[in-house]
C-alpha cells in the first residue's frame, strides 16, 4: 500500500512551491531596462586655487526635516580609521573626512576655504607657510586643540617612519614646525610646495589626534577622535560605523555655511561591495546615498526620476595602460604607438562603459588648467597605422594571426586590477586583432600593486586621483619606480627634470607650458595608452539637499546636508 | 537479578564509554589541527610576494623601512623558523595581529564568528526544512508526479548559484515588495533572504538523498512486517523507515556544513553581512596572513566539531551503535 499524500494538503504544498519560483522567475524579468547611451554631465575646467583666503560667506542655515538620520553606503570596508596612518581605501578617507578636520578645504568649484586654520599667508618662495588657527576648538575627547596640535601633527609625520597615503606626500619636504602662539604655527617646507593648499585639503591630511595615537597606538584606528562635525560612536565590523553630530562643533568652516553643529544627528557608513546589492538598497529605502553606482545602472536610475543621480569627472590621471619601456617588445617605441592606433577607445566607452565616460588622451585628466587639448589631435584609433607600424619594427604577421619577429611572438601581458580595469578585455581583443598574443593577468588589491612595481608585465591598467598637476610627479618621476602606482620604467633625466622644475615652478604661466611640455613628451614616447576620463556616480534620495563634494570630486562632506 | 545487573551497568556506563569516546575524539583532532596549520601556513607562503609588499600601495614606505618592518614581522627568518615561532605562539593561544589595522586575529575573529555560525545554522535548518519533507514526498510517491516534481525542483534548486538567488530575492523581496531588509538589521528578519539563499541548494541535495534512502529503506523486509502488522502507512514512514534513512544523511548533513561554510563567504558579500566568509576574503585579497591563517584553523575546528556532533547523533538515531 502506498502512502499518500492528501490531495488539498499535496496541492497546497506544490503550489506554494511552485509559486515561489514562479516569483523569483518574475524577479528575473524585470532586470534593468538597457540605458541609453549619452554623454556624462560635464565639470567646468578648474580654476587655480587662490593662495589667500576668501571672505566669510553669510551664513545661512536651511530649513530641516525632521529626518536627521543619513546612511551612505559605500563599496569596502576601511580596515581602520586614522588620518595619519591612512591606507589608500577611499571610504577610509570618506569617514575621516567627517571626523576628523584639514587646515583649508576645496569644493568642487576649486574655492579654497579656511578649516581649522582661518587664514594663511605664503613666503614668496613657498618654502614658509603660517597658519592662523580657530579659536576655542576642541577635539571630540574635550581636550583643546592649540597651535601644539597641528605642530605635534606635522612633527609625528616627519619624523614616524611610516605614515599614510596623505601626510605621506608631505613627509619628505617637512622641515621646521613651530607654534608662534596658541593660535599661530609655522611651516617650513625644504622644497618650494606651491601647492601646498591643495594637498592639505585632502580629507587624509586632517589634522589627527597624536596625543590619541601614543595613548592607543594601533587602536586609535578603532577610536578615532577628531574636531570635526562628527563623533566616532560605534563600528559594527563587517556592517556599519556609526557616528554622531558633534554638539560643540561651531567652528566649521565657511565652506559649510553653518553657524552651529551639523544639521545631520546621526551619519551611517555602510559597506557593501556588491554593486546591484549596494543600489538594491537604495531603491528599497535602507540607504540615501549610494556611491560608485554601476555604469550600466546610471540612465536606468537616473530616467526613474526616484533618485538624484551625479556625476562627478575625478581629477588626475585618467584611466589607462602604462607600457613597460624596459621589457620587450614594448621596448620599442613603434611597438608602444601601435598598441595606442590599435585601441579602440570609443568602443570602449560604448560597450563597456554605456558611453558614461569620456575619452582620454593623455596623462593629465582635462579639469585641470595645465590640460594640453593639442594632445587630442596626436593618435587615433586606427589599426591600419598599427599594422604599418609593426610591420616597420620588423613583426611579420604569422600563419596564426600571431606576429613574430626573430623566433620571439609578438606577446604582451595586461594586468587587471578587478572590478577597476573592465576595459582590458576589448584592449586585449584590439591588440589581437592587430597580431599580438595578448594576454589578460586579473589581480586583486595588493597583488595588483606587486604586480605593477614588479615590473614584469607589459601593459599594465592604471589611474590616479590627485587634485594638482605636481602630483603628476608619483606617477612618471623615476624615482617612483619600484612603488606604487608608477610603471612606465623610462629612466630618462629630461623627463625628471621637467616634472621636478614644474612642481616648483610659481608662475602660472610658465608652470602650464612646463606640464604642456611634459605631456607631450610623454605621448610622444608613448609612455601610456590612454583611455578614458573617469566618472564616479553617485545617487542619493531626491529631499537630500546640502552636502558638498571635494576638490577631488570624490568625497563628500556631510556636515551641512539635510533632508528637505 | 542478572537483568537489574544489565540495566544499571547500562545506565551508569554508557555515559562514560560517550566521555572516553568523546575524549579521544578530541584527542584527535589536536594532530588534524597541526596539520592544517602546517598546510595553511605553507599555502599562504606560496602567494608571490609578502605581506609588506602587498602593504606597500596602503602606506607610503622606502626600501629602509620596508626591510625594517620585514624584520620586525620576522618575514626575514627562514620558513620553518617562521613556523615554530607561529606554532609556539598558537600553544600559548595567541593567533596574532592583523597586519592592516593591527588588531588582535582572535578579536577579529571572534566578532564575527558569531554571524557566520547564525548564516549557516539558519541556512541548515532552511535546508532540512524543505529538503526532509520533500525527499519524503517524492520517495513516498516514487515513479509517481509528484516524485517527478519533486524530483524537478530539486534540480532547479542544486543549480541555482547561491548569489543569483540572493540578488533575485533581494529585488523581489525588498525592493519591489518592501518586505524584508537587505543590509542594517542584524535580527531575524535580516537572516531570512541569506539563509533561503544559502540554504535552497541544500535543500535540493537533501531533498535527493533522503529520496534515494527512503527508497531503499521503504523496499526492506522490517518496513514490510510493519506494513503487514497493520500500522497506518504515515507511522510505517515517518517512525520506523525514515529513523533509518536519518543515518546517511547525517553524515551528509554534517559535511554539508562545510558547504554552507564556503557559501557563507559569497553570501555575506552579496547581503554585505559581517561574518567569517568576508573577514577572510578581505584577509585574502590585502594579503593579511594572520588573519587568513585565523580563519582556516578556526573553520577547520568547528567542521571537526560538527562532524564529532554528527558521530554523537548516530547514536541518539540508531541505539544499536554504542561507542567505546
Amino acid at each position: 500500500m502506498a502512502y499518500r499524500l492528501k490531495p488539498r494538503r499535496a496541492f497546497f504544498l506544490f503550489t506554494a512551491l511552485w509559486m515561489s519560483l514562479a516569483l523569483l522567475l518574475a524577479a528575473c524579468g524585470s532586470a534593468p531596462a538597457q540605458p541609453e547611451a549619452g554623454p556624462p554631465p560635464t565639470t567646468a575646467p578648474a580654476a587655480p586655487p587662490p593662495t589667500t583666503a576668501p571672505a566669510e560667506p553669510a551664513a545661512a542655515a536651511p530649513e530641516a526635516s525632521t529626518k536627521s538620520r543619513l546612511v551612505f553606503s559605500g563599496n569596502q570596508e576601511p580596515a581602520s580609521i586614522d588620518v595619519v596612518t591612512m591606507s589608500g581605501n577611499v571610504n577610509e578617507r570618506q569617514v575621516a573626512g567627517q571626523i576628523f578636520e584639514t587646515l583649508v578645504y576645496i569644493d568642487q568649484s576649486q574655492t579654497v576655504y579656511p578649516g581649522l586654520a582661518l587664514s594663511w599667508e605664503r613666503s614668496e618662495d613657498a618654502t614658509v607657510w603660517t597658519f592662523e588657527l580657530a579659536q576655542g576648538v576642541q577635539w571630540h575627547d574635550g581636550a583643546p586643540f592649540t597651535a601644539q596640535s597641528v605642530v605635534d601633527y606635522f612633527t609625528y609625520v616627519r619624523d614616524n617612519g611610516t605614515v599614510g597615503t596623505g601626510p605621506g606626500q608631505l613627509k619628505s619636504v617637512i622641515g621646521a614646525v613651530e607654534a608662534l602662539d596658541d593660535a599661530t604655527v609655522q611651516l617650513t617646507l625644504t622644497a618650494p610646495r606651491p601647492d601646498l593648499l591643495v594637498e592639505l585639503a585632502d580629507p587624509g591630511m586632517g589634522i589627527g589626534n597624536i596625543a590619541n595615537l601614543e595613548a592607543l597606538g594601533p587602536d586609535a584606528g578603532f577610536n578615532p577622535v577628531g574636531t570635526g562635525p562628527f563623533k566616532f560612536r560605534e563600528w559594527i565590523r563587517g556592517s556599519e560605523i556609526v557616528l554622531e553630530r558633534n554638539p560643540d562643533w561651531t567652528w566649521g568652516s565657511s565652506m559649510f555655511q553653518l553657524d552651529g553643529p551639523s544639521l545631520i544627528e546621526e551619519l551611517i557608513f555602510r559597506f557593501t561591495p556588491e554593486a546591484q546589492t549596494r543600489l538594491a538598497t537604495l531603491e528599497a529605502g535602507e540607504v540615501d546615498f549610494v556611491d560608485m553606482l554601476p555604469f550600466q545602472d546610471v540612465a536606468r536610475v537616473r530616467e526613474s526620476g526616484q533618485f538624484a543621480v551625479s556625476g562627478f569627472l575625478l581629477p588626475g590621471m585618467p584611466q589607462m595602460n602604462y607600457m613597460h619601456t624596459g621589457l620587450a617588445p614594448t621596448d620599442d617605441l613603434n611597438v608602444r604607438k601601435a598598441i595606442i592606433y590599435a585601441t579602440d577607445k570609443q568602443g570602449i566607452i560604448d560597450s563597456v562603459y554605456f558611453g558614461m565616460v569620456e575619452p582620454a588622451y593623455g596623462p593629465l585628466s582635462r579639469v585641470f588648467p595645465e590640460y594640453e587639448p593639442a594632445l587630442e589631435e596626436m593618435y587615433s584609433y586606427d589599426p591600419e597605422q598599427a599594422m604599418q607600424l609593426l610591420d616597420e619594427a620588423g613583426w611579420a604577421m604569422g600563419a596564426d594571426g600571431v606576429r613574430t619577429k626573430d623566433g620571439q611572438r609578438l606577446e604582451v601581458t595586461i594586468v587587471e586590477n578587478k572590478s577597476w580595469n573592465d576595459w582590458v578585455y576589448v584592449l586585449q581583443a584590439n591588440l589581437q586583432a592587430v597580431g599580438f598574443d595578448a594576454q589578460v593577468l586579473t589581480t586583486q588589491g595588493p597583488s595588483n600593486t606587486e604586480a605593477i612595481v614588479s615590473g614584469s608585465y607589459q601593459v599594465p591598467a592604471m589611474g590616479d586621483v590627485f587634485a594638482t598637476a605636481s602630483q603628476m610627479t608619483r606617477d612618471w618621476h623615476s624615482e617612483g619606480f619600484g612603488t606604487f602606482p608608477s610603471g612606465h620604467f623610462l629612466a630618462s633625466a629630461e623627463l625628471d627634470g621637467m616634472l621636478k622644475a614644474a612642481e616648483t615652478e610659481l608662475d602660472p604661466d610658465t608652470r602650464k607650458q612646463m606640464y604642456s611640455d611634459i605631456q607631450i613628451y610623454i605621448m610622444d614616447n608613448a609612455l601610456m595608452v590612454p583611455i578614458f576620463e573617469l566618472y564616479f556616480y553617485a545617487a542619493h534620495s531626491n529631499n537630500l539637499k546640502g552636502f558638498i563634494v571635494d576638490g577631488t570630486g570624490f568625497y563628500k562632506y556631510f556636515a551641512s546636508a539635510y533632508f528637505e | 537479578m542478572d537483568q537489574t545487573c544489565q540495566v544499571a551497568r547500562h545506565l551508569t556506563g554508557l555515559p562514560k564509554i560517550m566521555t572516553n569516546y568523546l575524549l579521544q575524539r578530541l584527542a584527535l583532532t589536536l594532530p588534524i589541527l597541526l596539520g592544517i596549520v602546517i598546510v595553511t601556513f605553507f599555502i599562504v607562503q606560496l602567494i608571490p610576494g609578502d605581506a609588506v609588499s602587498a602593504m606597500q600601495g596602503q602606506v607610503k614606505m622606502s626600501a629602509q623601512q620596508m626591510e625594517q618592518m620585514r624584520e620586525t614581522l620576522g618575514l626575514n627568518d627562514p620558513l620553518h623558523v617562521q613556523l615554530g615561532k607561529y606554532l609556539v605562539r598558537l600553544a600559548q593561544g595567541d593567533l596574532g595581529r592583523s597586519l592592516f589595522g593591527s588588531q588582535p586575529v582572535a578579536l577579529l575573529i571572534g566578532a564575527n564568528i558569531g554571524a557566520t555560525i547564525q548564516l549557516t545554522v539558519a541556512a541548515m535548518i532552511v535546508a532540512i526544512a524543505i529538503g526532509l519533507p520533500l525527499g519524503v514526498v517524492a520517495a513516498v510517491q516514487h515513479g509517481r508526479a509528484w516524485d517527478v516534481a519533486a524530483t524537478a525542483v530539486a534540480m532547479i534548486g542544486v543549480s541555482i548559484p547561491s548569489f543569483w538567488l540572493g540578488l533575485m530575492m533581494i529585488q523581489l523581496f525588498a525592493v519591489t515588495l518592501g518586505w524584508l531588509p537587505i543590509t542594517g538589521d542584524r535580527g531575524i528578519r535580516g537572516l531570512i533572504m541569506p539563509a533561503v539563499a544559502l540554504g535552497v541548494a541544500e535543500a535540493a541535495i537533501i531533498t535527493r538523498m533522503t529520496r534515494s534512502t527512503l527508497i531503499e529503506v521503504l523496499g526492506t523486509d522490517y518496513v514490510r512486517t510493519a506494513r503487514a502488522k497493520g500500522l497506518i502507512e504515515r507511522a510505517v514512514v515517518w517512525k520506523h523507515a525514515l529513523r533509518n534513512a536519518l543515518l546517511p544523511l547525517l553524515t551528509m548533513i554534517g559535511m554539508q556544513f562545510g558547504t554552507l561554510f564556503g557559501g557563507a563567504v559569497i553570501i555575506e558579500n552579496v547581503f554585505s553581512r559581517q561574518g567569517l566568509g568576508t573577514l577572510a576574503t578581505q584577509a585574502v585579497i590585502n594579503r593579511d596572513f594572520p588573519v587568513v591563517q585565523g580563519c582556516v584553523m578556526i573553520a577547520a575546528i568547528l567542521y571537526v566539531l560538527v562532524n564529532l556532533v554528527v558521530d554523537v547523533l548516530y547514536a541518539v538515531v540508531d541505539p544499536r551503535i554504542r561507542y567505546g
